[in-house]
């Protein structure tokens, strides 16, 4: 305690964000270079100085300080102000900075003190002194981000991406997923039903099959879900839903009337019941949390953790680095979200679609010999829980596939596929001609493997492309949706096959 | 047994005496019959000192703790209890180390496993009558006091399979160890407050609405045996209202066929009182890093002007899922 009173005296006194407080020197640590000048603030590992010749930056690792002006490296304390949604805020946020507390030899120290602020503490815990003050805020995304731009924050957390302006990983995954009461009976509904509801052409269960009666919609209001609709339904214009401001009210609306359908993010849907979604043509997404990771289903959306450019104490850097380590992801899971821990899929749970791929290959020889040929080529293997997508008509990889190729390097880099062979397998939708598909597919898996391969550098992975055009969709490509699920290419992992091209 | 049965000491001596004499002897039967090796005298320590697991958190007590006391129903593994010279405090009578009523003055404290990983508690701190005394339990902490015999009884749940309770009287500590196969099973939230009660814990499982019989909050916590069913939670409220006090909330989530969540909400009036006040609190939870996650709660509680209403905290607990099965 007495130790916890000193931090806070010696912070108090000596704020470390500080407008400081006297002129220094600073010297390389090997002595070659010195600058005098004016201590403005050390912001956790960086002093910033005026000099006669300007402003400077300089990493305090790199140097030491003498003179007056000179703070305690001792009572530094690194700041940090985190906005978000509560949920964020306060369901994942604490294990994470827990978890990488506890990995640092640091005391954590968790404090509510409202439904939308909270304060976390990281104390050394040799010495008690604070390392580390974060503070957690409520706040819609947009805003969030905002303040990141505007550096009055310093990390946020949300749904939506957050554009130039800033620096951003996916951290973990959602899905909004369409929801009933425990009452409803339903199990599924296609893509084209519910975007029928959504529009209002639809307005009733009996058009659903069901019993005759209004279906009331609840829909939760934001700019992520508008997004993450508009994705799947594009030009989609809404009517007759009920907008809530938060997924639990939402929940709530929807458990406790029979005729309701809601659209809930899967992390929140309280005591609703999720349903498949499927598609006319037979193929169907449950929103597990496979088919989420891999990005199967529909509606997955991506949580991001957005910084900008601005130099951030290194506890901020060494925690957002163990956010998107592998490390974390147990955390993120064990909290209540979709982890990115890539998985594999045994070849047989692509049951369905295979005998969907055989079916409509039907009397063309050439396509069940492409799909004979894929058999043979992935039936030894798995398949990850990664998928690479592309941006709509573009073969710019989409924000999580972008996620995807430092985290399938990084994996590559720790030796989890090591005497293995990586295979990206290209897949396109139905629309135009198989060759033209087929050779599309191919160049598409060629330029992920070209990037992963820029990254990793050289391993004891063998990384090759090959592609089946469109032999083998996900979803039904009656929706732009399903036609841009379908577009993807997949990574196996199998037994090293020397015959094969690298 | 009537335990907790308090009389007036000087006005009915007598019906005390023969209300001790029915007490001692069941408790003599308890004790004496429970093979307790000696008692090692001052002034005769063993050549090599015995481990002590002393409790934790007592400083400046007179009676720095020494004892380790193992449950009755399991042999000791090192003598009971220890006292060394420098713990002597001439106004404890540690010359004869016994209460007026003729008991050793080391206290007894026992741990016995109930239903849903409940533990009962039952202390007898002979020369302790009329005390304060702190149990503890992980960072699961609240105070009772001490009938006129230096008797205390309560259930507290467990937070871990292995369980180690303390009990810390004004000049001495005891602790008691036992394990309980069942506590990972159980979900427990629990809410610490020291003084008069300001937040209140309430939980809604599976959609339950405000009052209706899945709201359970503390004067209709249910009890142990729902959570046996599996079919629901319940509410404790541990300690006598003084001091620091806990509700604990349990929800067998290992052992549930249901399926949804349990909706955490913490609670609190703002009266003339509390109104504008720093309410603090500490709150613990089942974590998703397996044991108990613990937050300092520092509220402020709404301007005066808001006198009457009830200022809900919806996000301090995180709700309980339950995955079904």
């Amino acid at each position: 305690m007495l130790h916890r009173l000193a931090a806070v005296a010696g912070f108090a006194v000596m704020p470390c964000v500080c407008p400081a407080a006297g002129s220094v020197v600073l010297t390389t640590l090997d002595g070659s270079h010195r600058i005098e000048g004016e201590l403005l603030s050390l912001d956790g590992g960086y002093y910033r100085l005026e000099t006669e010749t300007g402003g400077l930056t300089i990493d305090q690792g790199d140097v030491t300080c003498a003179g007056l002006g000179c703070p305690d490296p001792e009572t530094l304390v690194a700041r940090a102000v985190v906005g978000g949604p509560a949920d964020m805020i306060h369901r994942l946020m604490p294990p994470l900075l827990e978890s990488f507390a506890e990995r640092e030899g640091l005391i954590y120290r968790h404090i509510f003190t409202s439904d939308t602020t909270v304060t976390w503490e990281m104390e050394d815990a040799g010495t008690g002194l604070l390392r580390a003050l974060i503070e957690g805020q409520v706040e819609e995304a947009g805003d969030a981000v905002a303040k990141v731009v505007s550096r009055n924050a310093t990390l946020s957390l949300g749904r939506v991406a957050g554009g130039l302006k800033v620096d951003q990983d996916v951290i973990a995954l959602d899905a909004l997923v369409p929801v009933v009461s425990v009452e409803n009976p339903r199990a599924m509904i296609t893509l084209e039903q519910f975007k029928g509801l959504l529009t209002g052409r639809l307005s009733n269960w009996a058009a659903l099959d069901g019993p005759n009666l209004p279906v009331s919609l609840h829909v939760v209001e934001g700019r992520d879900v508008t997004r993450a609709l508009a994705r799947v339904f594009p030009g989609l214009r809404v009517r007759g839903v009920t907008l809530h401001s938060d997924a639990e009210a939402a929940a709530v609306a929807v458990e406790g009337d029979m005729a309701a359908l809601g659209l809930i993010p899967l992390s929140r849907i309280g005591n609703t019941v999720p349903l498949v979604i499927g598609g006319a043509c037979g193929l169907s997404t449950p929103a597990t949390r496979v088919n989420v990771k891999a990005e199967d289903y529909p509606l997955t959306q991506p949580l991001f953790l957005h910084r900008n450019g601005a130099r951030q104490p290194r506890i901020i850097r060494d925690f957002i680095a163990y956010a998107r380590s592998h490390e974390a992801q147990s955390v993120i899971h064990a909290a209540g979200f979709i982890d990115q821990a890539i998985g594999q899929i045994d070849f047989d749970r692509q049951g369905d679609r295979l005998a969907y791929a055989v079916l409509t290959a039907g009397d063309d020889g050439d396509r069940m010999a492409e799909v004979q040929r894929m058999v043979a080529a992935l039936m030894e293997g798995e398949r990850l829980t990664m998928t690479f997508r592309f941006r709509d008509g573009s073969s710019d990889l989409d924000p999580q596939s972008a996620s995807n190729v430092r985290r399938l390097s990084d994996a590559i880099g720790r030796g989890a596929f090591d005497g293995k062979e990586l295979v990206l397998v290209g897949f396109t939708d139905g629309e135009g001609p198989d060759d033209g598909n087929l050779r599309l597919s191919k160049r598409r898996a060629e330029a992920v493997r070209r990037a992963i391969s820029a990254f990793v550098g050289e391993s004891k992975v063998a990384l090759s492309a090959d592609g089946f055009g469109e032999i083998m969709p996900m979803a039904c490509d009656d929706t732009a949706w399903g036609r841009q699920v379908n577009r993807r290419v997949e990574v196996w992992v199998r037994d090293p096959q020397p015959h094969m091209d690298r | 047994m009537n335990f907790l049965m308090s009389l007036g000491r000087r006005r009915a001596v007598s019906a005390v005496l023969a209300l001790l004499i029915a007490f001692a002897a069941g408790y003599l039967m308890q004790v004496v019959l429970a093979e307790r090796t000696p008692i090692a005298s001052v002034g005769r320590l063993p050549e090599a000192a015995p481990v002590l697991r002393a409790a934790e958190g007592s400083p400046g007590m007179p009676t720095p703790p020494a004892a380790t006391l193992v449950p009755l129903e399991r042999p000791p593994v090192m003598p009971d209890r220890v006292y060394t010279p420098e713990h002597r405090v001439p106004e404890m009578r540690d010359d004869t180390r016994m209460s007026p009523f003729g008991f050793d003055c080391d206290p007894e404290f026992a741990l016995r496993e109930r239903e849903a990983a409940m533990i009962e508690v039952r202390l007898f701190a002979p020369c302790d009558p009329d005390q304060r005394v702190t149990l503890r339990h992980d960072a699961l902490e609240f105070e009772l006091t001490t009938d006129a015999f230096g008797r205390a009884r309560t259930m507290l749940p467990a937070l871990s399979e292995v369980v180690t309770v303390t009990a810390t009287l004004e000049r001495r500590a005891v602790h008691a160890g036992i394990d309980v196969a069942g506590a990972n099973a159980f979900s427990r939230v629990v809410l610490i407050w020291e003084g008069d009660q300001v937040f209140r814990m309430n939980a809604y499982e599976l959609g339950a609405s405000r009052g209706e019989a899945g709201h359970i909050r503390a004067g209709f916590g249910k009890t142990p045996s729902r959570a046996m069913r599996g079919t629901g939670g319940f509410l404790v409220t541990l300690g006598d209202g003084s001091g620091r006090s806990a509700e604990v909330y349990s929800f067998p989530t290992g052992h549930s066929p249901l399926h949804g969540i349990v909706k955490l909400v913490v609670e609190a009036d703002v009266t003339e009182a509390t109104c504008r006040q720093l309410a603090r609190a500490t709150a613990l939870q089942s974590g998703p890093l397996g044991g108990m996650t613990k937050t300092d709660v520092r509220v402020t509680l709404p301007d005066c002007d808001r006198t009457g209403d009830v200022m809900e905290l919806k996000n301090l607990l995180q709700d309980m899922r339950l995955a079904g099965r």
